[in-house]
C-alpha cells in the first residue's frame, strides 16, 4: 500500500514537472538574475515559473509542485556549477564540514571522545568561514562593482545568470590585469 | 557469624533486587549492543565516505547527506552512552537496597536469636532454682513442714518461680506448665470450636459453656480439697452430655503437650544445627573462601552449585598452600646454597678487602702528588735564588724580563713534567714516605727514648739496607719504563712530522713546476705549511729535551737515594737536597743537544757575559762576531747553503735551470697579457668607408661603416 502510494506521488510529481517544463525557466541563460536572487535568498521556488509581470513576492507552492520545481532547480544549478564551478569559499567550507564529519565518525569508531575536541575545532573555523563569507558583500555591491569595472548598466531582469555570472569572471579577470580603472 | 548462620539457611530472599538487578544487566547488554552497532556503522561510514571536492549537485547532496548522517550517528550514541550510564546507576542503586535489605534482615534476626538465647539461659536458671526448690520442699521434716515460717518462704518462692516460668515458656510456646489453667485453655478452645462450627454448621453451643462448667469444677476442687475427679462428679452429676466434652477436652490437651515436646525437640535441633552452621561457617573463613560463598548466596545459587563451589575453593586452597610450602622448601634449599657459595667465597672477600686498602693508598698517594708539586716549586725558587746570586744587578733585570717573558711556557713545562713523571713521583714518594718514617724509628731508637721498643741489630739493619736497595732498583726500573715511553712516544711523533715535512716538500717540488709552466698552484701554502711543520719539529725536539732533563734528574735523585740508604739516617731529604744542588748547578750550566744558533743574552761568568755551557764530542762553536756575520739563519739553512756551495759546477746547474724556467714562466706570463689585451684600429677602404679592427685573444672582427649612395666627386680615387 505503501509502495502503492509512493508510486502514485512519483507519478504526481512527474506530471507536475511535465506541465511545468513549459511554464518554467529551465536553462541558466534564460533565468533573470533577478529570480535567481531571490530564489537563493527566500528559498521560495515559485520564482521559476515565468509570469509577465515582475514579481517581488511570491506564495510557496504546494508539495507537490515544490518537489517538481526543486528538481527543476537542481538541473539548473547543475548546469550553474557546469559552467562556473563552485567557489572556492563555498569548497573550503565543504572541506571542513568534511572534516569535521570525519572526526566526528572516528571519534564513534574508535570510542574516544577526546576526539570532540576537533570536532569543536572544526565548528568554530566553520562558523568563522560563514560569517566572512557572509560578510563578503551583497548583490547589489557585485553588481556595481561589475559596471564599474566593466562600463555597462546591468538590468537585473534582462540579464541572465549565465551572463551575469560571466561579466563577474570577467571583471575579475580585468582587474586582476590592473585594467579595471580606466 | 549470625549473617552466614541466617544465609545458611537462606532466610533471605530477595527476588525482587535480583529480578531488578537481572533486569538491569539485559539492558546493559543491550545497550552494548547498541553501542557496538554504532561503532560499527561510524567504520563503515568512515571507509565509503565521499571525501573528493563535489562536482554536480548530486554529489554535494549525497555528500550532505552522509554529513547528516554523521550527525545523527553520533547524537544516537552520545545517547545511548547517557542511557547507559543511567541504567548503570539505577543497577548500583538496586544492588545497594538490596544490600541494605539484608542487613537490616541480619540485623533483626539476630537481636531475635539473642533474645531467644536469652530466654533460653533465664529458663534453665529458673527450673534449676526451682527443681533446688523442690528438693528442699522434698527434704524438709513433717515438723518443719507444719512450721509456716520455715515452709512458707519456700512456698513463696516456688509460687514466684513457677509464675516467671509460667509466662516465660508460654512466650516461648511452651504451656506444659499451664495444664491445670482450664479457663485460659478453654478461652483458646471456645475460638477453634466457633471455628469448627462454622466450617461443618453444626451447633455445638453446649461445647462452649464448659468453660463456666469447668470454672465451677475447679472452684468445688479448691474450695473442697477434693479431687478434680470427684468435684467434676459432683458439678457434673446427671449431665452425660458433658462426658463427651470432657474426653475431647482431655485429648486436645494431650495433643497440646505433644505439639510443644515437638517444638521444643525441633527448636534444639534448630539450635544444634545453627551451632553447627556457624562451626562449618567460621572453618570457611579460616580458608578464606567463605566471600566467595556469600557472593554465590547472594547471586541466588542453587545449594548443590555451592557446595560444588564449597568443595572446589576447598581443593584450589589447599593446592595454594602445597604450592607456597613446595615454595619454600626451595627456597630454604638455594638460601642453604647461597650461604655455602658464601662461606666458598672467602677468597673472594679478602681480595675485595685487598682492593680496598688498595684504594686508600691511591688516595695517600694522590696527597703525596700534591706535596710533590708544591715541592717542585720550592726547588725552582731554590734554583732561581742559586742563579740570582750569581748574577749581577743589571743582568737581572735582563733575566727576569726574560723570566717574564717565558713564565707561561715554563708553567706548561712543569705541568707536563708532572704528569709524565706522574708514576714515577707517586713510587719515589711512597719510597720516601717509608724511608722517613724507617729513620724516624731508627733515629728514636738510638736516642733511647724511654719506652721505645730494642734497638735493632746490624743484621736486621743490612735487611733493611738490602730492601730498601731492591725498592730502589724497582723504582729505577719503573721510572726508566716511564722514560722510554715518553721518549718513544716523542720519537713517534718526530718521525711523523719528518715524513710531514717530506710530504710537504714532495709537494712543493710538484707545485714549483706548476709554477714554472704558469699554471694554478699552491706554492705558497705548501712553503706555509712547511714553516708550521718546521715548528711543530722544533717544539718536539724542545720537549724530547726537557723529558730528558727530567729522566736526568730522577736518576740523579735514585743514584743518591741508593748512595744515602747504606747511611740509612734521613736519606730522602738528603738525596733531595743533593738533588736540588745538582739541578742548581745545571741550571747554571747550558746544554746544547743539538746545538743553537743564539746563546741568549748570556751569563755573568766574567766581564763579557761568559756562562757555562756543556758541549758534546764534534760540535762547533763561533764566535759572536761570525754568528753576526751569518745573520739570522737557521742552522739547517746554513748547512744547505754549505751543501749547495760544495756542490759541482753540474751539478749546481739545475738550480740555475730552475732560475730559468720562472724567468720563462714570467715572460711567457706577460706574452699572453699582451696577447690578451684589446686593440681597436680605424682604417678607410677605397670607398672611403670606416673600418673598425677589434682584435683580442688573437682574433679580429672588422666591422665596415658604409657611406650613403651619393658618390662624392672630389673623392680621392675619382
Amino acid at each position: 500500500m505503501k509502495k502503492l502510494f509512493l508510486r502514485y506521488l512519483v507519478y504526481l510529481v512527474n506530471r507536475e514537472e511535465k506541465k511545468l517544463l513549459n511554464k518554467c525557466y529551465t536553462s541558466i541563460d534564460e533565468l533573470p538574475i533577478f529570480y535567481w536572487r531571490k530564489i537563493n535568498e527566500s528559498g521560495n521556488l515559485s520564482f521559476l515559473i515565468k509570469s509577465d509581470i515582475i514579481t517581488l513576492n511570491k506564495k510557496q507552492p504546494n508539495k507537490i509542485k515544490q518537489v517538481a520545481l526543486s528538481k527543476i532547480w537542481d538541473r539548473l544549478y547543475d548546469e550553474y556549477i557546469l559552467m562556473f564551478g563552485f567557489s572556492e569559499d563555498f569548497k573550503e567550507i565543504q572541506r571542513k564540514k568534511v572534516e569535521q564529519a570525519m572526526w566526528r565518525l572516528r571519534m564513534i569508531a574508535e570510542n574516544n571522545k577526546s576526539f570532540n575536541f576537533f570536532v569543536n575545532l572544526c565548528q568554530t573555523e566553520l562558523d568563522a568561514m560563514i560569517k566572512a563569507q557572509n560578510d563578503g558583500g551583497n548583490f547589489y555591491e557585485t553588481k556595481g562593482y561589475i559596471e564599474s569595472i566593466l562600463h555597462i548598466q546591468i538590468d537585473e531582469m534582462k540579464t541572465s545568470v549565465a551572463q551575469f555570472y560571466s561579466y563577474i569572471k570577467l571583471a575579475q579577470s580585468k582587474s586582476a590585469n590592473g585594467r579595471g580603472s580606466d | 557469624m549470625a549473617e552466614e548462620a541466617i544465609r545458611g539457611e537462606q532466610i533471605i530472599k530477595n527476588d525482587w533486587a535480583n529480578n531488578a538487578i537481572d533486569n538491569a544487566l539485559l539492558l546493559d547488554e543491550a545497550f552494548n549492543k547498541l553501542k557496538g552497532t554504532i561503532i560499527e556503522t561510524a567504520k563503515t561510514s568512515q571507509k565509503i565516505f565521499p571525501s573528493g571536492d563535489p562536482t554536480t549537485i548530486a554529489g554535494l547532496k549525497e555528500q550532505n547527506k552522509a554529513i547528516e548522517e554523521s550527525v545523527k550517528l553520533s547524537k544516537l550514541k552520545a545517547q545511548a552512552d547517557v542511557a547507559q550510564q543511567k541504567a548503570e546507576q539505577e543497577l548500583l542503586k538496586t544492588q545497594l537496597q538490596r544490600e541494605k535489605a539484608e542487613q537490616q534482615q541480619i540485623k533483626t534476626k539476630e537481636a531475635q536469636i539473642k533474645k531467644e538465647q536469652q530466654q533460653i539461659g533465664i529458663i534453665n536458671n529458673l527450673r534449676n532454682e526451682l527443681k533446688q526448690v523442690t528438693i528442699e520442699w522434698t527434704q524438709t521434716t513433717k515438723a518443719e513442714q507444719l512450721n509456716v515460717n520455715v515452709t512458707g518462704s519456700l512456698a513463696q518462692k516456688k509460687k514466684i518461680l513457677t509464675e516467671n516460668l509460667k509466662r516465660l515458656e508460654e512466650a516461648t510456646g511452651d504451656n506444659r506448665r499451664s495444664v491445670g489453667n482450664y479457663e485460659k485453655s478453654l478461652k483458646g478452645l471456645n475460638g477453634i470450636l466457633a471455628v469448627v462450627e462454622k466450617a461443618t454448621g453444626l451447633n455445638l453451643s453446649a461445647f462452649k459453656d464448659f468453660g463456666a462448667g469447668l470454672k465451677s469444677v475447679s472452684f468445688i476442687a479448691k474450695s473442697t480439697g477434693l479431687s478434680m475427679q470427684a468435684s467434676f462428679a459432683l458439678a457434673t452429676a446427671g449431665i452425660s452430655v458433658l462426658i463427651t466434652g470432657i474426653y475431647l477436652l482431655v485429648d486436645a490437651f494431650k495433643e497440646s503437650e505433644a505439639a510443644a515436646v515437638r517444638q521444643k525437640e525441633a527448636e534444639k535441633e534448630l539450635q544444634k544445627q545453627r551451632i553447627a552452621d556457624i562451626e562449618y561457617y567460621n572453618s570457611l573463613k579460616e580458608l578464606g573462601i567463605e566471600k566467595e560463598l556469600a557472593i554465590a548466596k547472594i547471586q541466588g545459587k542453587s545449594l548443590h552449585e555451592i557446595h560444588d563451589l564449597e568443595v572446589k575453593l576447598n581443593n584450589e586452597k589447599i593446592k595454594k598452600y602445597e604450592d607456597i610450602k613446595k615454595e619454600q622448601g626451595y627456597l630454604d634449599d638455594s638460601q642453604f646454597q647461597s650461604y655455602q657459595e658464601l662461606l666458598n667465597n672467602k677468597e673472594i672477600l679478602d681480595e675485595k678487602y685487598k682492593a680496598d686498602q688498595l684504594q686508600k693508598n691511591q688516595d695517600q698517594n694522590k696527597k703525596l702528588q700534591e706535596q710533590e708539586k708544591k715541592n717542585w716549586e720550592e726547588i725552582d725558587k731554590i734554583v732561581n735564588d742559586a742563579i740570582d746570586a750569581i748574577l749581577t744587578p743589571e743582568e737581572l733585570k735582563k733575566k727576569q724580563l726574560l723570566l717574564d717573558e717565558n713564565n707561561a711556557a715554563r708553567r706548561k713545562y712543569y705541568d707536563d713534567l708532572i704528569i709524565v713523571t706522574d708514576n714515577y713521583a707517586k713510587a719515589v714518594h711512597k719510597l720516601t714516605t717509608e724511608y722517613d718514617r724507617l729513620n724516624k724509628t731508627k733515629a728514636g731508637l738510638i736516642g733511647g727514648e724511654s719506652g721505645s721498643p730494642a734497638a735493632l741489630t746490624d743484621k736486621e739493619l743490612e735487611n733493611d739496607r738490602k730492601k730498601n736497595e731492591q725498592k730502589i732498583n724497582e723504582a729505577k726500573k719503573l721510572s726508566d719504563q716511564l722514560f722510554k715511553i715518553a721518549e718513544d712516544r716523542i720519537k713517534r711523533e718526530q718521525e711523523l712530522n719528518k715524513q710531514n715535512i717530506d710530504e710537504i716538500d714532495k709537494g712543493i717540488d710538484q707545485q714549483l713546476q706548476l709554477l714554472i709552466a704558469g699554471q694554478k698552484n699552491t706554492y705558497d701554502f705548501m712553503l706555509r705549511q712547511k714553516a708550521k711543520a718546521l715548528e711543530e719539529q722544533a717544539a718536539l725536539d724542545k720537549k724530547a729535551r726537557k723529558e730528558k732533563e727530567a729522566q736526568q734528574i730522577a736518576e740523579l735523585f735514585l743514584e743518591f737515594m741508593k748512595v744515602n740508604a747504606k747511611d740509612g739516617f734521613g736519606a730522602a731529604a738528603k738525596s733531595l737536597a743533593e738533588t736540588l744542588l745538582a739541578k742548581g748547578l745545571a741550571g747554571g750550566l747550558s746544554g746544547y743537544y743539538e746545538g743553537t744558533e743564539d746563546t741568549g743574552s748570556g751569563g755573568g761568568l766574567d766581564s763579557k757575559g761568559g756562562m757555562l755551557a756543556v758541549l758534546h764530542p764534534h760540535e762547533r762553536v763561533l764566535t759572536a762576531k761570525q754568528n753576526a756575520a751569518i745573520g739570522a739563519i737557521s742552522n739547517d739553512d746554513l748547512v744547505k747553503s754549505v751543501m749547495r756551495y760544495k756542490i759541482p759546477a753540474e751539478k749546481n746547474s739545475t738550480v740555475v735551470d730552475l732560475q730559468n724556467s720562472i724567468l720563462i714562466s714570467e715572460l711567457k706570463e706577460l706574452n699572453n697579457t699582451i696577447k690578451n689585451k684589446k686593440e681597436l684600429e680605424v682604417n678607410w677602404n677605397r670607398l672611403n668607408e670606416i673600418i673598425l679592427t677589434d682584435k683580442q685573444n688573437g682574433y679580429s672582427v672588422e666591422t665596415t661603416y658604409k657611406n650613403s649612395p651619393i658618390i662624392k666627386r672630389n673623392a680621392p680615387f675619382n
